[in-house]
């Protein structure tokens, strides 16, 4: 199953298509440090306003900041509002 | 008007309390579950608000997540409704006020009159009222464009109108009409004539016999260049008079003021009377409302119920500010040099040419001072007068 994402992975590098949307993959996007949006989330796995981590298919988010809060979440998309100091991908 | 959908719907803040409470925003997230305002409390109780209606999912995603839910508050939605069947008066006090609202906003209980430049605001109303556009019109049975014509034969100033009614306000947008120029016909004959009284210093003839030389005194009205033209050859002509004739004039003005005056130097006793205007009636809650007010200044501020610019009702409330305020002698020097500097730029203002030397006498009689400005100029005097047609 591994090698079949990896072969995935590497045809979707190899052909310049975006990964998130041919496989699911999940992406961040920070604004200004203030907002982050994650993309194909599989939940939150902690939430507080100093720390919030997200799992995602290969691993999980983890936001560090201060006064942070979710803003909207659905199946899909989560959107995180506050102080984003730092993003781990673990 | 989100919080009023909220209101209406209802609300319920709860409270998630487990080992794991992500995983009840998880099971909202996958269950379309709309929650706001998370709050987390610490690491086992997180707080958030849901829909009154979406309460029973929420209980069922924490039941599946192991965590205990306790309601916190509940706000509108189905308590509003319990309340109000048990307060059926208010509830149809409301229904009322809401449906008379509605019906009011039928009606025109504001007129805002753009584009007014030479007309004044008041005639426009009046004649708006006299074609059926007033306070309390009942605005669906208006037609524009018979408002429109009928404005157009009242007031022979505008070029064109219309009116736009918004809720219960009618705007007004109209434009006047521009007013001809005066044409002057250069071909039809006309004698030169003086303007004002004075010493003629020089004469500069284009066309037409001149009849005044430098050095002569000329009275008002006295043809100073003729249009009838003598010819030694033919008969007379008329020609249209052209000419400059700069003559020395003499003015006196003089203006008169107050000796002592007083001056404002700042606010002393503030108080404030109301008043309610409905539709066109007003009620006054003070006495003594035709007394002139000589020694007080007054502002007054307009509450109209209603959206401004958008709704209005015929209620205002009316709040005059009244204020005493505190005077002080004006100091009597600098009024005097005051005065002559707007005779001057009067004077100035007023010739057509120069004011070659000037004077001021300063008097005072009683409790009057008088300045008066003796002043010698000169200036083109010369008037222009079509002759009759033969």
């Amino acid at each position: 199953m591994k090698k079949i994402g990896a072969l995935a992975s590497g045809l979707a590098e190899r052909l310049s298509l975006p990964e998130d949307a041919l496989l699911g993959a999940a992406k961040l996007s920070v604004t200004a440090g203030r907002r982050a949006l994650v993309e194909n989330h599989r939940g939150i796995l902690e939430y507080g306003p100093e720390r919030i981590v997200v799992a995602v298919p290969r691993g999980k988010i983890s936001l560090s900041g201060s006064g942070m809060q979710l803003l909207a979440m659905n199946g899909g998309e989560l959107l995180i509002g506050g102080d984003v100091k730092s993003v781990e991908w673990e | 008007m989100a919080k009023l959908l909220e209101r209406i719907k209802g609300t319920v803040r709860a409270e998630i309390c487990g080992i794991f409470p992500e995983a009840v925003l998880n099971a909202c997230a996958l269950g379309a579950i709309v929650f706001w305002d998370l709050e987390s409390v610490d690491a086992y109780t997180l707080r958030l608000t849901v829909y009154e209606k979406e309460l029973e999912k929420l209980r069922t995603a924490a039941a599946g997540a192991m965590c205990e839910l306790k309601i916190l508050d509940r706000r509108g939605g189905s308590r509003d409704r319990r309340l109000l069947r048990r307060r059926k008066w208010l509830l149809l006090s409301g229904a009322l006020a809401a449906a008379l609202l509605a019906l009011s906003s039928l009606f025109i209980w504001e007129i805002d009159v753009r584009g007014c430049d030479k007309l004044s605001q008041g005639r426009v109303l009046r004649a708006l009222e006299d074609c059926g556009v007033g306070l309390g019109t009942w605005w669906p049975g208006l037609s524009a464009d018979l408002v429109r014509s009928r404005m157009l034969t009242e007031l022979p100033e505008l070029a064109w109108m219309t009116v736009n009614v918004s809720g219960s306000r009618a705007v007004v947008l109209l434009s006047e009409r521009l007013e001809k120029p005066e044409i002057i016909q250069e071909d039809r004959p006309a004698d030169i004539l003086a303007g004002k009284t004075g010493i003629i210093n020089r004469v500069s003839v284009l066309s037409g016999k001149p009849l005044a030389a430098k050095g002569q005194a000329v009275v008002r009205g006295e043809t100073l260049v003729s249009g009838t033209v003598d010819s030694l050859t033919r008969p007379a002509r008329q020609v249209r008079a052209q000419a400059e004739v700069l003559a020395d004039t003499w003015y006196e003005l003089t203006a008169v003021s107050p000796a002592k005056e007083e001056l404002k130097t700042g606010e002393g006793r503030v108080s404030d009377r109301f008043a309610l205007r409905l539709g066109k009636k007003r009620i006054n809650f003070y006495l003594e409302s035709g007394k002139r007010l000589d020694e007080r200044d007054k502002i007054v501020y307009e509450y109209t119920l209603g959206i401004k610019g958008l709704f209005a009702l015929p209620v205002t409330l009316i709040r005059e500010e009244q204020v005493w305020p505190e005077t002080a002698p004006a100091a009597d020097s600098g009024r005097a040099e005051e005065m002559q500097r707007r005779l001057y730029a009067s004077l100035r203002e007023s010739i057509d040419g120069e004011i070659v030397s000037s004077g001021f006498s300063v008097s005072r009689s009683g409790e009057l001072l008088q300045v008066t400005l003796r002043a010698r100029c000169r200036e083109n005097i010369a008037v222009c007068r079509e002759l009759a047609a033969p």
